[in-house]
């Protein structure tokens, strides 16, 4: 059972934000797309975070976070979305999808780490 | 930082009079002049097919190529050259000096066909129009040089763990020659501009770097998918750094009005085409640790191909007062 399920498309962002939770005590899961997410989430539903891209080839984060509540029915997992997009409305849509929060990509772990680890108990 | 953009055109020339025109030619149109030829020996084509093969090999970023019609020291004329570079590098647009005339009328079809103008040294005016027309027909604003160029350094550093950027003053460029095997496009797309950014590398570079372990892809016998995955973070990282600083929210072109235009890519050519011939922002970086890898040479284009109006740029600075800080966690 993995605490944290990361979602990206990009192998070198999967490795990186892993590798750091990994090396500060936490189990992680990764997903290549929208839709590996939905799958592995629906395999493991206690995962407590998932940190997902929004930019996807298949299925986009976004999306991945509006099915997570309506098609799963998962209204407890903790949703932040790690990206390069910045955009007001893309927000707004993510808030309305029940996202918990924002990261605009650089990932830096350090600065979010204290976070992370209270949204996973 | 001072920025200016630039353009590098390739110079066959031999007459110290007309050297000196185009010196000046450069100078007042921010033009990187490539000598080819001088009055020095030691610098002429000897052998003017290969010769000029090997120079345009190694210049794969060229805004134009200025020839003359007269001998130079080697008894090689323009004239002979015009056709094979139009075969070679069908985009570059090529001036010819001339002797006693400024036009191409009795010129043979093959070279008439090959030259975009002609000028004689007596007429400054007359080239001055020529590289207007065909080498500075569209505006980049230097801010947005700018700002791509920091954005960019900085999604280097953030994928390359101690790199050292090095980026050449911004330059135009018309070629549509492919640097290296590996290249990323993703569309611009605001409502000042349409088009791509283009980033281009050799997969070989980009293996040593994973090898030397500055990314964060760990492998000694990285493979095709871990450079690919690299110059797709690259990519994307630029990409939303360009959109967050300058695509102001609600400013994305209206679905209804949405053209688009094949892109072809002639592998055999090396040669990758918008559609359009206006003249690409180009900038080349150097990325080097040389302790840990050899350097790396990526360059990057923007092509607005689709859409451009560098006024309504000026208007989307707004966008600058909602940067964002990197890293951070937003909680909603």
């Amino acid at each position: 059972m993995a605490q944290i399920l990361v979602v990206d498309d990009s192998a070198t962002v999967r490795n990186e934000v892993s590798t750091f939770l990994k090396d500060n005590g936490l189990s992680v899961e990764v997903a290549v797309d929208g839709k590996d997410g939905l799958d592995k989430l629906q395999k493991d539903p206690q995962v407590k975070l998932v940190i997902s891209d929004v930019n996807m080839p298949n299925m986009d984060g976004l999306t991945m976070a509006e099915k997570i509540r309506s098609d799963l029915g998962n209204s407890s997992v903790n949703i932040i979305m790690l990206t390069t997009e910045s955009d007001p409305r893309m927000k707004e849509r993510g808030k309305a999808a029940g996202v918990k929060g924002w990261i605009v990509k650089p990932f830096k772990g350090d600065n979010v780490v204290g976070s992370i680890k209270k949204l996973v108990g | 930082m001072t920025t200016k953009i630039v353009s590098k055109v390739l110079v066959h020339e031999s007459d110290p009079a007309a050297l000196e025109l185009l010196k000046t030619i450069c100078s007042d149109n921010n033009l990187v002049g490539l000598k080819v030829c001088t009055g020095d020996h030691s610098v002429g084509l000897k052998d003017a097919s290969n010769e000029l093969d090997d120079v345009l090999k190694s210049n794969v970023d060229l805004g134009a190529v200025f020839l003359s019609e007269s001998v130079d020291l080697n008894g090689v004329s323009g004239l002979e050259l015009c056709d094979k570079i139009r075969r070679s590098r069908p985009e570059l647009p090529i001036f010819l000096r001339r002797e006693t005339r400024s036009d191409s009328e009795d010129l043979p079809a093959s070279a008439a066909k090959a030259i975009a103008g002609c000028y004689q040294t007596s007429e400054p005016e007359l080239l001055t129009q020529l590289v207007n027309d065909y080498i500075c027909s569209m505006y980049y604003p230097v801010e947005l040089a700018q700002g791509v160029e920091e954005i960019s350094k900085e999604a280097f550093g953030n994928v390359i763990g101690g790199t050292r950027v090095k980026c050449e003053l911004p330059y135009l460029v018309k070629d549509q020659i492919i640097y290296g095997e590996l290249f990323s496009l993703i569309p611009l797309e605001s409502d000042w501009c349409r088009g791509y950014m283009m980033l281009q590398t050799t997969e070989s570079e980009i293996m040593d770097l994973i090898r030397s372990g500055s990314t964060h892809i760990k492998s000694n016998r990285p493979d095709s998918k871990d450079s690919n995955s690299i110059l797709n973070e690259i990519t994307n990282m630029i990409w939303g750094g360009i959109k967050s600083r300058y695509f102001s929210s609600g400013d994305s072109p209206s679905d209804a009005h949405r053209t688009q235009v094949p892109i072809i890519v002639n592998h055999s050519q090396k040669h990758i085409s918008f559609g359009s011939t206006e003249p690409q922002l180009c900038f080349k970086y150097t990325l080097n640790d040389l302790e840990n890898y050899p350097e790396v040479t990526i360059y990057q284009r923007l092509i607005f191909n689709l859409s451009w109006d560098p006024d309504k740029f000026a208007e989307s600075d707004k966008a600058l007062e909602d940067l964002v800080e990197g890293g951070e966690l937003e909680f909603f």
